[in-house]
């Protein structure tokens, strides 16, 4: 093997997992909803992971560049429903979604990144909350009432164009978006953008002596994770529910599952917020079932368990356990 | 005290426009100022440099 190719062995692992769950998905009835939702946590680990495991900020209004990817799939749909532009209206939306997901970023990052720690924490909140409200008071986008555009998507499509949209592609888009992430994952790993930020994770100010340009690295990893997390709202969100509601998209707990998959899987890693996706949405789901109204207390636990047992996630686990075997090319 | 003239300064102001939505625009203003306080003097008025 080249080592062209060499270096894309890790990535194996993970679109075997995405393959096998899109399999058991289509073969089995009524399982499909599950694989959505695990294949969505995935997708939100992989894409929050770009940004809090590659440089230890947390992002703590992340759910905003959701919710702006949903906003902007609304949009296009509502608005542009009666031009003849077919599935050209999707694709609008997605590139709209991800144009305001980055202009928020670019944002944010200009203000935000300035801070560290726990204040770049609390500012993150804060823009959040503050985006949501200022749609809210403001009536912008439908105000607080948000958006619903069923009809607009029936009028385009149809009945059953718009069913199989909101059903099946909007699913298997996040699974696309998903193995994307993973993609930009790896190339941020094994690139120069990977040791900027692996070393300003470590010490901050001992990359930035060394003349690592850190501001740059921390933009460039902040505005890829928005700009995905743009995505994965537009399709998951968006496509598929066909409504926006302020209250809901802007909800910080998803940001809070987001955190926990990437911490249960390994932070910094490309396998591990599969891995914690699967097992976090796996448990969520199993709870929801025998103990209805209880499944968010598992958040608590695992982050407690997570950080006091092995800190470096299962993933982090397994790399080490697997150091100098010929499956160590595989975990990454 | 200074936070509490602040909102309530502005929430009469917010409903006197129209179009606006007072109390969501008076949350979204004390968000905007966390903001400013990080930004500037994330110590506070009293704490120190």
């Amino acid at each position: 093997m080249t080592r062209g190719a060499t270096k894309y062995l890790p990535l194996l692992p993970v679109y075997l997992i995405y393959g096998v769950l899109f399999l058991i998905a289509e073969g089995m009835p009524g399982v499909w909803q599950l694989m959505a939702m695990l294949v969505f946590y995935c997708a939100l680990g992989q894409a929050f992971n770009i940004f809090l495991g590659m440089t230890g900020y947390v992002n703590f209004g992340y759910v905003a560049f959701l919710a702006l990817g949903t906003y902007g799939m609304a949009l296009s749909i509502y608005h542009l429903h009666q031009l003849p532009l077919g599935v050209g209206i999707v694709l609008l939306g997605l590139l709209l979604a991800m144009v305001m997901a980055v202009l928020l970023a670019l944002a944010v990052g200009a203000v935000a990144l300035r801070l560290g720690g726990a204040y770049f924490a609390i500012a993150t909140i804060g823009v959040n909350e503050g985006f949501r409200y200022l749609i809210e008071g403001t009536k912008m986008w439908g105000g607080s009432e948000g958006i619903i555009f069923s009809r607009q998507l029936l009028d385009t499509f149809g009945r059953d164009v718009a069913n199989k949209l909101s059903t099946f592609w909007a699913d298997v888009s996040v699974m696309i978006i998903a193995a994307l992430a993973a993609l930009i994952t790896l190339h941020f790993i094994r690139g120069k953008i990977g040791y900027a930020l692996m070393a300003l994770r470590e010490d901050e100010e001992a990359a930035k002596v060394m003349g690592i340009n850190v501001t740059k690295y921390k933009i460039i990893a902040f505005v890829t994770s928005a700009a995905l997390a743009g995505l994965i709202g537009a399709m998951a969100w968006g496509l598929k529910s066909t409504h926006v509601f302020p209250p809901e998209a802007f909800d910080v707990h998803y940001t809070v599952e987001g955190i926990v998959i990437v911490m249960l899987g390994g932070a910094g890693t490309l396998l591990g917020p599969v891995v914690g996706g699967l097992l976090y949405g796996l448990a969520k789901y199993w709870l929801m079932v025998i103990l209805p109204g209880f499944q968010l207390l598992i958040f608590a636990p695992i982050i407690i368990v997570v950080v006091v047992a092995f800190p470096e996630g299962i993933v982090g686990v397994l790399r080490r356990e697997l150091k100098g075997t010929p499956l160590e090319a595989f975990v990454l | 005290m200074i936070f509490g003239l602040i909102e309530n300064g502005f929430y009469s102001l917010f409903a006197l426009v129209p179009g606006l939505e007072p109390f969501a625009m008076t949350r979204f203003l004390s968000f905007a100022m966390l903001l400013l306080i990080l930004l500037i003097r994330p110590t506070g008025l009293l704490g120190r440099r």
